[in-house]
């Protein structure tokens, strides 16, 4: 939980954030900045002077459908933003996740801002991008108290460095983003899921090479857990409605089992809960880890890990390529470290999705860079906010 | 074009440089004589020349560290460059500074088909990344126009586009891992070969990517493989007016349909494609739109129907859709030849890049007319309509004397009306120097700031192709000293280039 | 791009002006180096076709004599003209280089050493009996290779091992007349070129069969010989200028006399391509333009011409698997691409085609003997990608790309002739053969 001396404040302009900032900065006053609070346990635990929650910048500069592009405050939550774009049968293909039913807060009241700030994709990663892939344009105020904009609302855009990209995942710790640009996209008129039961990781790992090899527009594959603690691998096609018949005719041919096939709403349910994670469910006193690593390292280092005893309940989701866990160990601490060790040894990345305050301020809930990388990070943060103001500590591990 | 003032010290040590850069690379790898040196003068835009100090071409990256921490030590600016195909003279060489070439940087490094991506080094050109993995079903998806020959590290450096990335996105969105080397010769690995390497670190890949070769050396590149599409099948459109042609691009999003490639030529490049293409257009056609639709034959024959009763609703005169692939390639090949076609009807041409938001198209291009009224130079129009990415093309004789200032100068009221409607200075093809004094009408002095802070992160030196895409030098050191209050100027007296 | 070469240098020299106007198209895209054979091996502006018309256009800037390095560059060019065939632009690089050549040969000394190889050469090639002299002189000198370099190596190397065919009493000059029975459908002239009557006297022979066979007469015209090209590609336009003009008066004598002539065929693409462009070679001599212009207009590939009149129908089915090299001269040079292969498809063959295909086997005339390092590169790379596809049989349109590979890819190399010969009723050719009996 972030830990505030004061008050909160709840800006509703972005010249209010600047004089806000400028205030700060003047007082050497830290600042955690945060939309509407509902994930402060993504990342390193902040200590900060002051709250800025930037939830009530929520209003929508523009969305024109034809064009593709929606210009809103970073206050705006998810629901009112997919909502309004379905209304236009639009959609954020990255499928931002709320992580809310892990960190036990009201997921409908997520910010755009969160999501682009945290930088997580959904399921849909492996076919269409991640978040990253749809910012067009920022606008911000930088640790100086220094409105910015950065980017554009073009599709296209080479005019000096893409520091939207930057504060893509950044956590709020280059600047506090006020108003944001995206590239939306109509949604797909069809959807369906096959459902086969698990194999072994390997098989299902190889049925996931196979599938994506083929140019049949797959907009998400797992292994999860089912509701009767079965595993299953999940696959799911979107597109027009031939288009989606066409496929699922040619997947099929590809399973061992014929699929059970799960249509529209239960479909869409069903990626939801991967999405949030349900199909986990972690206990209360358990950590959770996301682990990105290459698909065929992922069968044996989840057998390893599971044999370590690191793991205790996962799935996998992207082709294999990112691995979802809890951990029960009695001493965190030092599982932990292994998992990460673990992780490390294949060039994976395992980022701490959830855990209690102490040790994600002793491990960092991201996994260290090279030391190169992290004074280049340093740098980089010192060129948005000199002094340090934002997010103190939500990146980085300080010493 | 005003350039930094070039240093004559360092112009006066020429021959001992070439001697310790003949240490690192070898003998013949580092170009001195002066007639060897003018073919690298200009990159794809031969109207601005400059001669390099010296040209290296590093075969490793080992090399390039070793380069660069030389030319750190001595304050020596280096200029990258890979085929030299930039269309905003990102590659035009420094009298004062080395040319760095990367095109004996061109292995594929590796082909990881089960994980969906290679690694390759930056002088590779970008088709040859498709074509080593060909035989597996797969492709690099982003395929700028130049893909013969422009080189990956090039097309990072560019963030390259190309008629496919209205749907399949541009070169940022498939690249998952970069090494770089800075101007000190610190090499750093971001991300990695897989997807998802780079998360949970600060996106410096993104901000590389696109940063035109100021902010660091990129000596090797892990890009996404996508599976080739199994049909793509293209419809060309003919409209009896710009306008109709114009709504119909915003018709078919607004039909849900994302088309692989939408193009759009004016009548007066059909005129000079038909020349070429030996087949003539009807005379009532004022613009034509092609619109490529890929993926299952089940997916492409849908959509083929929407997007036909679409044109037709706009008023379309005449539909053709491909049903050979020999055909596809033959109505492409009119877009293809179209800025060679319009080469030959004058002795120059200049291309602008400027991107807008679609619905402005109509009004940007007739705002076109008035300018090419104005400047008294004919002008024709070719572009990628699907993302807004306007490349008109204005024609003038280099060799009538004022002629290329007056392009100039209308090629950049096209950008600044680009600006104006909402868009961007440049798309694809990059600032450079081209566009570089255009940058404050796009950008307020604290936009710029905060970008050239970025800038002073990699490179506080500002060794690396400085007098590109910022009209002023950083003055890192400034920077780090000076708390100015919003909105104030930082530096009133800082000298233009 | 624009240039800055004196007006009174354009004025002075037609040929400058010329390039002035041709560098006038270049807009300096690139496109050419992804097709260039030097910058694959030296990836190296100043060995691509844009950096030489940068070099030329400097060179005519200047005036005077060019600088050393700038000839070394103009070397290195394998006049391929792959680069011309992708130019969007339609730059006419071939023109181009052809005269800065002529201009460096002017105007500029060469080591003696080099004056004395090249000097040897355009003598030697479009010499038959010279020839044969100077093949059996290497054989000689090939004990001692080791003592040797450079070029001097490079031309031992190139010896063949096997011994010369005897002359081939068909590259007399003689005419051919149609198979008794079979009706003249057309007459047509053969060059039948300097060095492959002396290193494979089969292809013509070949040739002739093939087209007596499918009712065309053939004529050796006397008079005709050396297309010129050897001396061209050196920039030796004094020596290869009485060549030309022999060749269109030995052809125009037989075109104008009362048999009349339908075509001026040819069986190597490398001559193909000089002699359809004696029409420009000649176009400033108001004595020869038209002449030569006429010559030009009659010059047909020998597939283009097979192409033309159809090909019978096949005698024996061969269902071989052929692997088509697309000599430069062929399909950059001529834009032949297409013709060889439908022809052995038509014969009964399976065509397979070269990956990088455009690329210069690094034959390319005389180049292999006067750049034996980016040569043998090129040649190292060409054998693995033809290696590649496992064909039984290799096949070519010209014998500089045969004399450069065959005894390296492993398998027969023959000429595209010899097959479609065999294939409607001719002997199997010879490498074909001897290779069956190593089989056996």
């Amino acid at each position: 939980m972030t830990q505030t001396e004061t008050t909160c404040l709840r800006p509703s302009s972005t010249q209010d954030v600047a004089d806000i900032i400028m205030d700060a900065a003047a007082a050497g006053q830290t600042l955690a900045i945060t939309g509407n609070g509902t994930r402060q346990g993504f990342g390193n635990p902040v200590t900060a002077s002051r709250t800025l929650e930037l939830g009530g910048l929520d209003q929508v500069a523009f969305y024109e459908p034809e064009d593709l592009v929606i210009r809103a405050g970073v206050g705006l939550t998810l629901d009112e933003l997919e909502h309004m774009l379905a209304q236009k049968s639009q959609y954020l293909p990255f499928e931002p996740p709320r992580y809310t039913g892990l960190y036990g807060t009201d997921g409908r009241r997520s910010t755009l801002g969160g999501a682009v700030a945290t930088a997580l994709s959904g399921p849909r990663r492996i076919l269409c991008g991640a978040v990253r892939d749809f910012v067009l344009g920022v606008e911000g105020v930088n640790g100086q108290g220094d409105v910015f904009k950065a980017g554009g609302r073009t599709m296209k855009n080479v005019t000096g460095y893409d520091l939207s990209k930057l504060v893509t995942g950044a956590c709020g710790t280059l600047a506090a983003l006020t108003s944001i640009t995206l590239k939306v996209l109509p949604a797909p008129r069809a959807e369906l899921t096959l459902v086969v039961p698990a194999g072994t990781l390997e098989d299902d790992r190889a049925l996931f090479e196979k599938i994506r090899a083929l140019p049949l527009g797959v907009s998400g594959l797992a292994r999860r857990v089912a509701a009767d603690e079965c595993c299953e691998v999940v696959i799911r096609v979107e597109g027009t409605i031939p288009g989606v018949a066409g496929n699922r005719q040619v997947l099929e041919g590809l399973l061992p089992t014929p699929p059970r096939v799960a249509e529209q709403e239960e479909s869409r349910a069903l990626w939801q809960d991967i999405r949030e994670l349900s199909c986990l469910a972690p206990r209360a006193d358990e950590l959770v880890w996301r682990v990105n690593l290459p698909a065929t390292a992922m069968p044996v280092f989840v057998d390893e890990a599971r044999r370590a005893g690191c793991i205790s309940r996962f799935f996998v989701d992207w082709a294999g390529g990112v691995v979802f866990s809890t951990m029960r160990g009695v001493q965190p601490e030092v599982d932990a470290l292994r998992y990460r060790k673990m992780a490390e040894k294949i060039g994976a990345r395992a980022m701490l999705l959830r855990a209690p305050d102490p040790i994600r301020s002793q491990f960092g809930a991201f996994p260290p860079v090279a030391a190169g990388v992290a004074a280049l990070e340093r740098r980089t943060r010192a060129a948005f906010d000199p002094a340090g103001i934002f997010n103190p500590g939500r990146m980085t591990v300080q010493a | 074009m005003q350039m930094p003032e070039p240093s004559q010290a360092i112009m006066n040590q020429r021959d001992a440089l070439a001697v310790a850069l003949r240490q690192i690379v070898g003998q013949e790898w580092v170009i001195s004589d002066e007639a060897e040196r003018r073919p690298y003068q200009c990159d794809g835009i031969t109207a601005y020349m400059a001669m390099p100090l010296l040209v290296v071409l590093p075969g490793s990256a080992a090399e390039v560290q070793q380069i660069l921490r030389l030319c750190h030590e001595k304050g020596v600016k280096v200029v990258p460059r890979g085929s030299g195909t930039s269309l905003s003279g990102g590659a035009l060489p420094l009298e004062d500074g080395i040319l760095l070439v990367t095109s004996r940087l061109c292995n594929v490094l590796e082909v990881d088909a089960a994980n969906r991506v290679a690694r390759v080094q930056p002088g590779v050109p970008n088709i040859k990344i498709s074509e080593a993995v060909q035989h597996l079903g797969l492709c690099y998806m982003p395929d700028p126009s130049s893909q013969l020959i422009s080189t990956i590290g090039g097309n990072v450096a560019e963030n390259a586009g190309g008629v496919h990335c209205l749907k399949y996105g541009v070169t940022a969105n498939h690249i998952l891992g970069l090494e770089a080397v800075l101007m000190t010769g610190e090499i750093l690995h971001l991300g990695g070969a897989y997807l998802g390497a780079a998360e949970g670190e600060l996106d410096l890949m993104g901000v590389l990517t696109g940063s035109e070769g100021l902010l660091a050396m990129v000596t090797e590149i892990a890009v996404r493989l996508e599976p080739v599409p199994e049909v793509a099948r293209v419809i060309s459109m003919s409209f009896p007016s710009v306008e109709e042609a114009c709504a119909c691009v915003g018709a078919i999003v607004g039909a849900g349909i994302i088309p692989a490639g939408l193009e759009f030529m004016d009548r007066k490049v059909l005129d000079a494609v038909s020349v070429l293409i030996r087949e003539t257009f009807d005379s009532s056609t004022a613009a034509l739109l092609l619109c490529e639709l890929d993926g299952t034959a089940v997916e492409v024959d849908a959509l083929v129907d929407v997007v036909s009763d679409v044109a037709r609703a706009q008023g379309a005169i005449e539909t053709k859709v491909s049903t050979t692939e020999e055909e596809r390639q033959r109505i492409w090949s009119s877009r293809k030849l179209a800025f060679s076609a319009i080469g030959k009807l004058c002795p120059d041409y200049y291309c602008t890049d400027g991107t807008i938001p679609r619905n402005k198209l109509p009004e940007v291009l007739n705002k076109m007319a008035d300018m090419s009224v104005k400047y008294g130079l004919d002008y024709a129009n070719c572009f990628h309509a699907g993302d807004g990415n306007l490349h008109p093309i204005i024609m003038y004789d280099a060799a009538k004397p004022g002629d290329l200032e007056k392009a100039e100068a209308f090629g950049a009221d096209v950008l600044i009306a680009c600006v104006d409607a909402g868009g961007v200075l440049s798309g694809e093809h990059g600032v450079g120097v081209e566009k570089r004094d255009l940058m404050t009408h796009q950008f307020t002095e604290i936009d710029l700031n905060q970008q050239q802070m970025v800038k002073c992160a990699f490179d506080p030196a500002e060794l690396l192709n400085p007098g590109k895409v910022f009209p002023t030098a950083c003055r890192c050191a400034e920077f780090g000293r000076m708390h100015v209050r919003n909105g104030a100027v930082r530096f009133p007296d800082i000298p233009r280039f | 791009m624009l240039s800055h070469i004196p007006q009174a240098a354009q004025d002075a020299d037609a040929n400058i002006k010329l390039a002035k106007e041709i560098i006038g198209n270049c807009v300096h895209c690139g496109v050419c180096l992804s097709r260039c054979p030097t910058y694959a091996v030296r990836h190296e502006e100043n060995d691509s076709p844009r950096g030489r018309i940068f070099l030329i256009k400097g060179m005519y800037e200047k005036g005077g004599a060019p600088d050393a390095r700038t000839v070394e560059h103009l070397d290195r060019c394998l006049t391929c003209l792959a680069c011309e065939a992708i130019c969007p632009s339609g730059v006419e690089y071939s023109k181009l280089i052809a005269h800065g050549r002529e201009y460096v040969e002017q105007h500029y000394r060469r080591p003696l050493f080099q004056r004395v190889v090249r000097e040897s050469l355009i003598k030697l090639l479009p010499n038959a009996g010279l020839f044969r002299k100077a093949i059996a002189l290497g054989r000689l000198a090939r004990p001692a290779r080791g003592l040797f370099s450079g070029t001097l190596r490079a031309m031992i190397d190139m010896v063949p091992a096997n011994s010369l065919p005897a002359p081939s009493s068909v590259d007399r000059p003689q005419t051919f007349a149609v198979k008794p029975g079979t009706a003249r459908r057309k007459r047509v002239a053969l060059l039948n070129g300097c060095v492959q009557t002396v290193l494979d006297t089969a292809i013509n022979e070949a040739t002739i069969r093939l087209l007596q066979r499918h009712g065309v007469e053939v004529v050796v015209a006397q008079g005709s010989g050396c297309c010129g090209a050897p001396a061209e590609h050196m920039g030796a336009e004094d020596k290869a200028l009485p060549l030309v003009k022999a060749n269109i008066d030995a052809w125009l004598r037989e075109a104008d006399g009362p048999e009349g002539l339908d075509a001026v065929i040819i069986n190597t693409s490398g001559c193909g391509t000089s002699v359809k462009a004696y029409g420009h070679t000649m176009r400033l001599d108001p004595q020869w333009a038209d002449k030569a212009a006429r010559v030009s207009a009659m010059a047909r590939d020998i597939s283009e011409f097979m192409t033309e009149i159809g090909l019978m129908p096949a005698a024996r089915p061969t269902g071989m698997r052929v692997v088509y090299h697309s000599a430069c001269s062929m399909q950059h040079g001529q834009r032949i691409i297409n013709q060889p292969k439908d022809l052995l498809r038509a014969a009964g063959f399976t065509v397979l085609d070269v990956p990088e295909g455009y690329l210069c086997c690094g034959s390319a005339g005389t180049y292999n003997l006067l750049q034996p390092d980016i040569a043998q590169q090129l040649k190292e790379r060409k054998v693995r990608n033809i290696r590649s596809v496992s064909a039984q049989v290799a096949a070519s349109g010209n014998i500089g790309c045969m004399t450069q590979l065959a005894g390296e890819v492993g398998i027969p190399f023959v000429h595209t002739v010899e097959l479609l010969d065999w294939a409607t009723g001719g002997p199997e050719p010879a490498a074909l053969a001897k290779a069956q009996m190593v089989a056996d």
